[in-house]
Parts: structure tokens; sequence; C-alpha cells
């Protein structure tokens, strides 16, 4: 191979002076020699050569072992380069180990996202039962008066609180439910229930007007909701949110994600919970239920309740926007059945809990007992406000 | 020195016998270098910028934002290179590498700590010590925003270089944090008024701990940067911005009758009209602001200046925003790029610097990167 020199310019990394050098392409490195002063004499071995930049003006190349010297090499001496160093100029080196970054990138961005979807949520569980009851509780107390601040208890409901009380306790020790009860009637028109860690369970005065006289129906609600109490699915609900939260902080950086999960975790809206908890809740209304001597058929009628109510609020909607959203629909023609849904089919629930019915065998509340009950949201509020 | 020049494989039968001068010349360049004058310019292209926030943003989507860190380190690669001060390009020596090690020790150094104690504190304090805690917790957090500014800058000096030689930033982080806290209460107290104050007091105390190599920058108050109407054009931003916000009041309370569409339609009609008014008012002081800076710093016999104008700045305000919206994010790095290019284009230098003059720098280069800063979101330019 021929030996060749070329004029270049370089920077000594000690100071900002400039060297105009003569570069040799010797068999195992570049000779660099300043012009001006012949004791100035640099020697750079190929192994150790990087393309810092190139230009259409120049090359700009480093020393992997001295740090911030540079030699900038003229727009030509490419054939010199790659003589010497086939792959320097190449981009074959770099594209590689882009090609390899990207790889590696994307697989831990699978594994994040498992651990996203399967992880956390399989982690919840085991979690929800280490976590001392103790410490349940008073998150649960905490995250009841972060919710009163928004949705407020119903301000006169002391008289039926200390009928509906007793009974909710004794079904609380017959279904085995390991937390102390506070039960709340709460200011909502929607008709629902809400069992938040550590035993803290909500009931909305829509619930109480949806099912207007039948006691057992409203009563086969709240043993739902302690169903989802001894399953500790509020504090899961909340492992599930911190955990996402925290990880896509974590990923995104800064974004504020996790602070607003756990914020939101504590809210009623991310007390969702899955088909299998859902389900597993509806059986232990039936087990506490058949204990207390009330027919489990009292659920069913609570979610056709439920959803003639939410249906009417349908109805009420523009014909319009139903019309197309039926449309929607044919169009489609896939109809997701319940295993696949997050929540199970409501009428699959109905037809679970008439399966389990066994007559009742008692009242849990008299008729004016229940008449006070059903009043427990209905007196004017102290602001005024009727919601 | 560099290393030795008798080494294995060189000939001396051919060694430089064949000088091949290539398109460079002695003549060309000078024998060498001495004193040059600092002319500062960008040449970057919109369309290389575009390429690289293109496949940063598409990789950023498959990578869970993971690859931002080698986004960025390519951007600003590119960016430094385009620049050029006495005709030498600027080189950003940070690694991709470094950003992602320096993120994830922010994490579990700061991140998780101050979610830990949001956690703990939610669930197991009553709302009331809860609010006390989370207090403290704000008033640590805005202390280490301060803190996180500083790293990141001490950062990117270091990892910037010009002519093989090394810049660096000096002085305690933790004090700057405490400077830009105290002056952020300032600021808070005189309903903004101190802002412009703590600007300058700030880019002061960095400024003044700034080196390149062995040179150090001063800030100092010039007749030029005092001259500079960092008052009246901030009296303009702040009646404008107080005239704005009564007005979108005025129309959100005197539409708020209106049918829903309606009203939304004014609204957001109103907070882009509104927006785009205060960017006009607030063009003027960010130009002066920049030139007040600018034109304080000193380095070695060479003064520094700025002739950036307020049409600059809002034409960019203007331009970027639009420019980002239609690119769905694509155009960030472009608009970031936009922005630099016409600052630096706009630069003023008197007097000459020795090169020769000019010895490496003798700080460390901190291991610690900007991980803390984007941890706290603070990445926002470059």
């Amino acid at each position: 191979m021929e030996y060749s020199v070329i004029t270049a310019r370089f920077f000594d990394g000690e100071s900002a002076l400039e060297h105009v050098v003569t570069v040799g392409f010797d068999l195992e490195g570049l000779s660099i020699r300043s012009d001006n002063n012949q004791e100035q004499q640099w020697f750079w071995y190929y192994r150790d050569v990087l393309l810092v930049s190139q230009s259409q003006e120049e090359f700009r190349l480093g020393n992997g072992k001295i740090e911030d010297a540079i030699l900038i090499l003229p727009h030509g001496a490419e054939d010199k380069i790659n003589n010497r160093m086939p792959d320097l100029l190449s981009g074959r080196v770099q594209r590689r180990r882009m090609t390899g970054l990207v790889i590696g990138l994307v697989s831990i961005s699978a594994l994040i996202t498992a651990g996203l979807f399967v992880g956390i949520p399989a982690a919840s569980g085991p979690l929800a039962r280490m976590t001392p009851k103790d410490y349940e509780i008073t998150m649960g107390e905490n995250f009841a008066a972060q919710i009163n601040t928004f949705i407020k208890p119903c301000a006169n409901a002391d008289e039926a609180l200390s009928l509906i009380e007793p009974v909710i306790n004794r079904m609380a020790v017959s279904g085995n439910v390991g937390f102390p009860i506070e039960f709340q009637f709460v200011r909502m028109g929607t008709p629902n229930a809400f069992a938040l860690p550590g035993g803290q369970v909500m009931a909305t005065k829509g619930l109480l007007r949806v099912v207007e006289d039948d006691q057992e129906a409203f009563m086969a609600v709240i043993a739902h909701e302690l169903g989802h109490v001894r399953a500790r699915d509020g504090m899961q609900a909340f492992y599930r949110n911190a955990g996402l939260g925290i990880l896509l902080e974590v990923i995104t950086g800064g974004s504020g994600l996790a602070q607003q999960s756990i914020q939101l975790s504590g809210q009623i809206n991310q007390m969702r919970h899955s088909r299998i908890q859902e389900s597993r809740a509806d059986e232990t209304a039936f087990e506490i239920l058949n204990e207390v001597g009330i027919n489990p058929e009292a659920l069913a009628r609570a979610f056709e309740d439920i959803t003639r109510k939410v249906q009417e609020r349908e109805d009420a909607d523009s014909t319009e926007e139903i019309i197309q959203i039926e449309k929607k629909k044919k169009k489609r023609r896939i109809k997701i059945p319940g295993w696949l849904n997050s929540h199970p089919n409501t009428s699959n629930r109905i037809k679970d809990a008439r399966a389990a019915s066994t007559p009742s065998t008692t009242k849990l509340f008299t008729d004016k007992e229940w008449t006070v009950i059903q009043q427990a949201c209905a007196t004017p509020e102290p602001d005024g406000v009727d919601d | 020195m560099a290393g030795d020049f008798s080494t294995p494989g060189q000939s001396g039968d051919h060694a430089f016998s064949d000088l091949n001068t290539g398109d460079l010349s002695a003549d060309a360049r000078g024998a060498t270098s001495d004193r040059s004058h600092l002319n500062i310019e960008n040449n970057s292209r919109l369309g290389r910028m575009f390429w690289i926030g293109f496949y940063t943003t598409l990789l950023n989507i498959l990578t869970l934002t993971i690859f931002r860190f080698w986004g960025r380190t390519h951007f600003r690669r590119q960016l430094w290179s385009d620049t050029r001060v006495a005709g030498e390009p600027l080189e950003y020596t940070g690694r991709a590498m470094e950003l992602f090690i320096g993120f994830i020790i922010a994490i579990f150094t700061f991140m998780l700590p101050y979610l830990g104690i949001i956690y703990f504190g939610q669930t197991l304090l009553d709302p009331g010590t809860f609010l006390i805690v989370i207090m403290i917790v704000y008033v640590i957090l805005f202390i280490v925003m301060g803190v996180a500014i500083f790293l990141a800058r001490r950062y990117h000096l270091s990892r910037t270089r010009l002519r093989g030689i090394r810049f660096s930033q000096e002085g305690s982080a933790w004090g700057y944090g405490f400077a830009s806290f105290g002056y952020g209460i300032l600021t808070a107290l005189t309903l903004g008024w101190f802002g412009p104050a703590a600007r300058i007091n700030l880019s002061r105390r960095m400024w003044n701990n700034a080196w390149f190599g062995d040179q150090k920058f001063s800030f100092v108050d010039t007749p030029e940067a005092k001259s500079e109407p960092v008052y009246k054009s901030f009296a303009v931003a702040w009646i404008g911005g107080i005239v704005l916000y009564l007005t979108f009041i005025a129309l959100s309370i005197g539409y708020g009758a209106a049918n829903g569409g309606l009203f939304v339609l004014i609204i957001y009609g109103a907070a882009i009209v509104l927006g785009v008014l205060f960017t006009i008012f607030y063009s003027w002081h960010e130009a002066v602001m920049i030139r007040r800076i600018l034109k304080s710093l000193t380095i070695n016999d060479v003064s520094l200046g700025n002739r950036i104008k307020a049409m600059d700045i809002l034409e960019l305000s203007i331009t970027n925003t639009f420019m980002i919206i239609f690119t769905l994010g694509i155009g960030i790095m472009p608009a970031q790029m936009r922005l630099w290019k016409r600052i630096v284009n706009a630069m003023t230098v008197e007097g000459e610097l020795n090169f020769a003059d000019i010895k490496q720098s003798r700080s460390d280069k901190p291991s610690q990167a900007e991980g803390l800063a984007d941890g706290l979101d603070l990445i926002s330019k470059f």
C-alpha cells in the first residue's frame, strides 16, 4: 500500500491554538507532525481513531484515548482514510450500533408494556393481601375524607344510619369481611354504591331512589360492596393505579402522571374492578344474603333497577344520537362476549343471581324503618342544593 | 502531550516524503491561528432538524419515549456543529448513555422518594397534616428545580468544546437553587415585578462562574447593557397581560349565558386572539432581556452583544407554535433550532481573542448529567 501524507489541522486538547500539521498514514496509525514546530509530534493508532463529525469541507477525527484532541482532515482525504480505516467513514458501525440500540430499546419497551398490563395487575393482589389492615383502614378513612370534599354525605341521615348500620355490621360479620364497616349515604344522583379500601362503603341517593320499596335489592348491593371489602379490591385498585402511574412517570420523565394517578387512585372513578373481582363480589353477596336470610335474587332486581334508570337517561338523550349509535353498532356487527369484557355482562350477572335464588326467611327492616332509611337523603340539605 | 512519534509501523524511508496538501494549504489557514475575531454564526438547516425530529418522535413512540435521550443527543450534536465561532464549529461531546444513566440515578435519588412521600402522605396522614407535608415538599421541590437547572447547565457546558477546549461551569448548585427559590418568592410577592431583576441576577451568577478553558467569563453591567429598557418593556408586557386577562374574564362572564357550542367557540377564539396579543406585548420584553444579558458578557478582551429585535421573537413565537401544532410535535426540535439560530446570528462581538493564550479547562467533567432536570421536566431548551 502506498504511503501517503496530507496537510491537516490539529487541536491538541491542551490549548486552543491551531496547529497546521502533516499527517502520515502509517501501517498502524496516523503520524501527526506540526509544520511549525518539528518537535511537536503525535501518533494515533487506527484502532483509537473516531469520526467526530464530517461535513462537505472536512472530516473531524478524535481519539478514544486522548480526550479533546481533534484532527481535521480536508475533503479529499476519503481515499486515504478508507485505505487504512475502511469502516470509519462508511457509517456501517454507526448503523449497526443504531440498529442494535433501537432493537434493544424496543425490547425493553415491550417488557415494560407487559409489566404495565400484566405484571402490575398481577402484583396488585398479593400486595393488597400483604398490606397491614390498620394501614388500609387509615388509608380508606383518608380517601373517604377526600371524596367527601366533592361528594358530600347526606346531612340528615343520622336516624337512617342508626337503623341500617347494625344490619350492615351483622352482614359483615356473617360474610367474614375482616374490616369494621364505615357506611355513608352520599349526595349523588347516579344509582351506585362504592367500596373504598379498609371498609369504607358509600351508597348514593340515586340508588335509594331507584330501588324504591325494595329494601332487599338495596341491601343486596351493599352485600356486593362487602364482597369487594373482603377481597380488598379497593386496595388492589390503588396499587394498580399507583404502580401504573409511577412506571409511566419513570419512563416519560416528569410528566406528573404518577402524582396524579396516586391522587386519583383514591377517587371513586378509579375504583373500577375487573370482571373476576365483580363476579367474586357477587358470589360473596349471595353468601352473605343467604346467611342473613335474604333471597340473593334481590341482587338481580337491583341490577334491573339500575339498568332501567340508565336506560331512561339514554332515552332522554337526543334521538339523533341514538340513531347514530345504532348505525355504528349495526356496522360493526360484533358483539363482545362477556368473558372478553373487563366487566361481567349485566344480564349474565342477573342470570347468576336468579340461579342462586332461595326464598327469603326474614325481613331486615319494618316498612316504617325502611321509610326512614329511604328519607336519608330526601330532606333539604343545609346548603339547599339538591343533587 | 498526546503521544510518542516514534512508533511501530512508521517507516523512515517514506515518512513525509510524499506531501499531499489536499484542499487545505497552509496559506489558506495560516500557519497557526493566533488572535482571532470571534464572528459567531449558525447555519443549521430546517430539513435536517425535521429529519432528526421525525425519527426521534417515531422512535419515542416505539420505545415509550426512552429514545428521547438519544434523539436529544443527535439534535445537540447537529446544532452545536452547525454553530461556528471564528470559523470553527462547536462540538457537543455528551453521550446519550450519560443522559440515560443520569435519569435513572435521578429516579432513585429524587423521584421515587418524592413519590413515596406523596404516596405515604396521602394514604396515612390526615388531610391537615398532609397539607403541611406537601407544602414542605413543594418548597424543597422549588429549590431542587434550581439545582437541576444549574446541574443541566454545568453538564451542557462541560460537554461543549471549541478548538479542543472545553467550557465549564463552576459554583454551587445548591447556592443557585436557594437563590432561584428566594428570587421566586420575591417575584411572587411583587406580583412579577422582581422577575426581570431575578433573571438578570441568576444569569450573573451563572456567567460569573462560567469558563472557556482557563478563561473566565464575566457578567458586567456595561452602559450598553444597562441602556436596555428592561422595566419599560416589562411594564408593557405586565399591563398588557393584565388587560388581556381581564378582557378574557369579561368575555367569559359576558357570553356565559350563550349556548354551549357558541360559548366554547367564543372562549377558544378569544384565547387564541388574546394569546397572540400577549405574545406581541411580551416579545419586546423577551428581546430586551436577551440583549440585556448577552450585552453584559465579556471574556478576556472580548465583549459580546446581540441585536435581536422584538419582531424576531414575535415572528418566531407565532410561526414556531404553528409549526409544532401542524407537525404534531415533530417540529419541536426545528423550532428550538430556529430560535437558537436567530439569537446566534444576531450576536455581535467586539475585540479579539488570543487563542494561543487559552489553555484547557482544569475542571473535572461532571459525571452527573441532566437527569434531575429531565425528571422534573425542565429540559425545554435543547
